[in-house]
């Protein structure tokens, strides 16, 4: 079947707002991946792992980028011009130092630009209530989109405390001395002398290096926010690093494919509150599907019903023990405080039933009497 | 008006003559299974992978300096251990520690400009340097804490060990907490199969930027063969950098962590998984003779 990647849908003129999709979107078209849909689901909850991007080959459900990477180096295919079968891999022309060097750079990038994004989104109050949050709110359905974006930019403001300032009621102030800024000019610096005058990190050819850091320098360079200080950096100190990333966007998102529904549904959880629509397809939708079967066949699988072990045997026996003492005890109850009698107090209700039929008879009587008149 | 009279100190602490560096100090308990100590010689280095860290790097850059052992995060002026009190009254935390020591080391070392890193070898270390305390850091800390043979005996005991029981347990649980909100803050979730994974895969990138030249030489003193230990240290240079500082602190305490023997019945796995990083640094023979070279050279000549 044809391969799916669930990511995070577009902003800022982007096919995604998250830099590891973008990352892995970028991996794909490197390694020229053709078949495969985009699938904007925009809810890490049906991912097994909570992350996107998710990646989906009829087979397997794959979550984060290393992993995809790792398990498309492994996938074999058949290439006409080429001898034999070889996998997706972008990295298999590099040395074994490469590899290291390929390993060290993405560790850099992963945790440092992610805070760099996060700093200039979420902590600079500008950037998130003129961009950030409206960007974040085309994306989510409605409940969620109120309540997200706030939750994103409590984590996010956590997680850049560290560079200087305080958090109060869900902002970071007194950033003034966040060093924030020496840490990002570090790490372009530390690209920058990568690169050289290379087109790419390791020579002519893209590698895996190439995808992640364009998902992070785009997210940083293209989105139009009021603060743009990041941007400002990359355009005035490394325009070496600004023409990388053009030169990277016009060859990776040349010909993305087309945004399609999901074929199937995740077999994971799916939160009903943050994404409800995902949610209801999966547990009211997708299981009719199942089993709107022919009575025919649920025979067979009745009889095919494998042998019960032990555990569930005495797992079903506790269940039915729980059950019982649970309705014993609730009919105790009731009958204890009184809610229901039983015996012995039939002549006031006897009473009752004579009175409210009597009563009933006098007006019928005199309903009938005023149809007289 | 307040204070009404302020009264002199009755007493005030004399400053010492030299830098003292406040760390948790000695290193793990020393047995049999450690062969990086010698059982007769006082315990040295440290368990505590930042204490270790400052120790390495003044040495490296022969800064003279006493050690102190301490066990209260409180008593720095940042919370964490540790830090440097100077001769002057002042103190050196974690912010200005590396800007401090590139100030104050002595000029007289005769270090040539091949010694030193390029430009583009700087890069190289500092993403290295990254790849060290984010991913094999986080494998230790996990290892330590979130392993219940570890948590339960080594690292409580060396962390708190010296207040009451009661406070034990209860600083030593509270530290978890925060350690795993940590954690949390740049992952979705404590996943151990990746922590290990990317520990691994960091240690391997290690490996191989380290090379193999110096497999040879590394039990005869250095003064002798100086040209078996030309590539004795990252980027095949003869004087240490802050890389090596880095990743030998992990190698080593990652090496000398006790292990655990006498487990109970019921956790088959816990003595195994308790061993798993020293075991994947062990793999790679050339990272073991590196710690174990800088440990005999720096810390026990």
């Amino acid at each position: 079947m044809v391969a799916e990647l669930y990511i995070y849908g577009p902003a800022f003129g982007l096919p995604s707002i998250d830099s590891q999709c973008l990352a892995m979107m970028s991996y794909l078209s490197i390694v020229s991946h053709q078949e495969y849909t985009i699938v904007e689901c925009n809810d890490p909850g049906i991912s097994p792992s909570g992350e996107l991007p998710m990646f989906h080959d009829g087979k397997n459900w794959i979550a984060g980028t290393n992993r995809i990477i790792a398990y498309l180096a492994k996938t074999v295919r058949l290439v006409p011009l080429a001898k034999g079968l070889i996998g997706y891999n972008a990295n298999e022309h590099l040395s074994p130092e490469n590899l290291a060097k390929t390993t060290a750079y993405s560790s850099l990038i992963d945790e440092n630009l992610t805070d760099a994004i996060l700093f200039s989104w979420f902590a600079d109050t500008d950037n998130f209530l003129d961009v950030t949050r409206k960007a974040y709110s085309n994306l989510f359905s409605f409940p969620s989109r109120y309540l997200l974006p706030l939750q994103m930019r409590k984590a996010a403001v956590q997680r850049v405390q560290k560079y200087g300032g305080m958090v109060a009621s869900g902002a970071l102030i007194a950033a003034e001395h966040t060093k924030i800024y020496d840490m990002a000019r570090d790490c372009y610096r530390v690209l920058d002398r990568k690169l050289g005058r290379k087109d790419f990190f390791f020579g002519l050819k893209p590698t895996s290096l190439d995808a992640k850091v364009f998902g992070y320098l785009a997210l940083q360079l293209y989105p139009d926010i009021p603060n743009p200080r990041f941007q400002m950096i990359l355009s005035s100190q490394f325009p070496r690093l600004v023409k990388y990333c053009n030169r990277c966007r016009e060859e990776f998102f040349a010909n993305l494919p087309d945004s399609t529904p999901p074929s199937e549904p995740s077999p994971f959880f799916t939160n009903p509150f943050a994404a409800p629509k995902e949610w209801f397809k999966s547990t009211f939708l997708s299981p009719r599907i199942v089993s709107s079967s022919t009575a025919h066949s649920q025979q067979q699988q009745d009889g095919e019903k494998p042998e019960k072990t032990k555990e569930e045997r005495d797992f079903d026996l506790k269940r039915v023990y729980a059950i019982t003492f649970g309705v014993i005890a609730m009919a105790v109850y009731v009958i204890a405080n009184g809610l229901v009698v039983i015996g012995n107090e039939t002549e006031e209700e006897e009473e009752e039933g004579r009175y409210s039929r009597g009563a009933r008879a006098d007006e019928v009587h005199v309903l009938s009497g005023d149809h007289d008149d | 008006m307040f204070p009404l009279k302020q009264l002199p100190a009755p007493h005030t602490r004399p400053h010492s003559v030299k830098v003292t560096l406040y760390a948790y100090t000695p290193g793990w308990q020393v047995d049999q299974e450690t062969p990086l100590m010698d059982s007769g010689k006082p315990a040295i280095g440290s368990f505590d992978v930042d204490s270790l860290k400052w120790m390495t790097y003044l040495k490296f850059n022969q800064i003279d300096f006493q050690i102190r052992p301490a066990f209260e995060p409180n008593m720095s002026p940042s919370g964490r251990l540790p830090f440097l009190a100077l001769s002057n009254g002042s103190f050196v935390t974690a912010d200005g520690f590396e800007a401090w020591v590139q100030e104050n080391k002595p000029k007289v070392t005769t270090i040539t400009a091949k010694e030193k890193l390029d430009h583009q070898e700087a890069a190289e270390a500092l993403a290295f340097i990254n790849l060290a305390e984010s991913k094999i850091h986080t494998a230790l800390l996990y290892t330590l804490w979130f392993e219940p043979s570890h948590f339960n005996t080594t690292t409580r005991q060396h962390y708190f060990g010296h207040h009451v029981w009661v406070l034990v347990n209860l600083l030593s649980y509270r530290e978890r907490s925060r350690i795993s909100q940590s954690m949390l803050l740049t992952r979705a979730q404590i996943d151990r199969e990746l922590i290990f994974e990317e520990a691994a895969a960091a240690i391997e990138s290690l490996a191989i930027l380290l090379g193999d030249g110096h497999s040879h030489g590394h039990d005869e003193k250095d003064a002798e063969d100086k040209d078996k230990d030309k590539e004795f240290y990252f980027f095949g240079k003869t004087s240490p950098s802050s890389l090596d500082a880095v990743v030998f602190s992990y190698l080593h305490v990652i090496l000398t962590l006790p292990t655990i023997r006498n487990v109970e019945a019921d956790e088959v796995d816990a003595g195994r998984r308790s061993g798993e990083l020293a075991r994947i640094v062990r793999k790679h023979d050339n990272l073991y003779k590196y710690s174990q070279n800088i440990w005999n050279k720096w810390f026990t000549a």
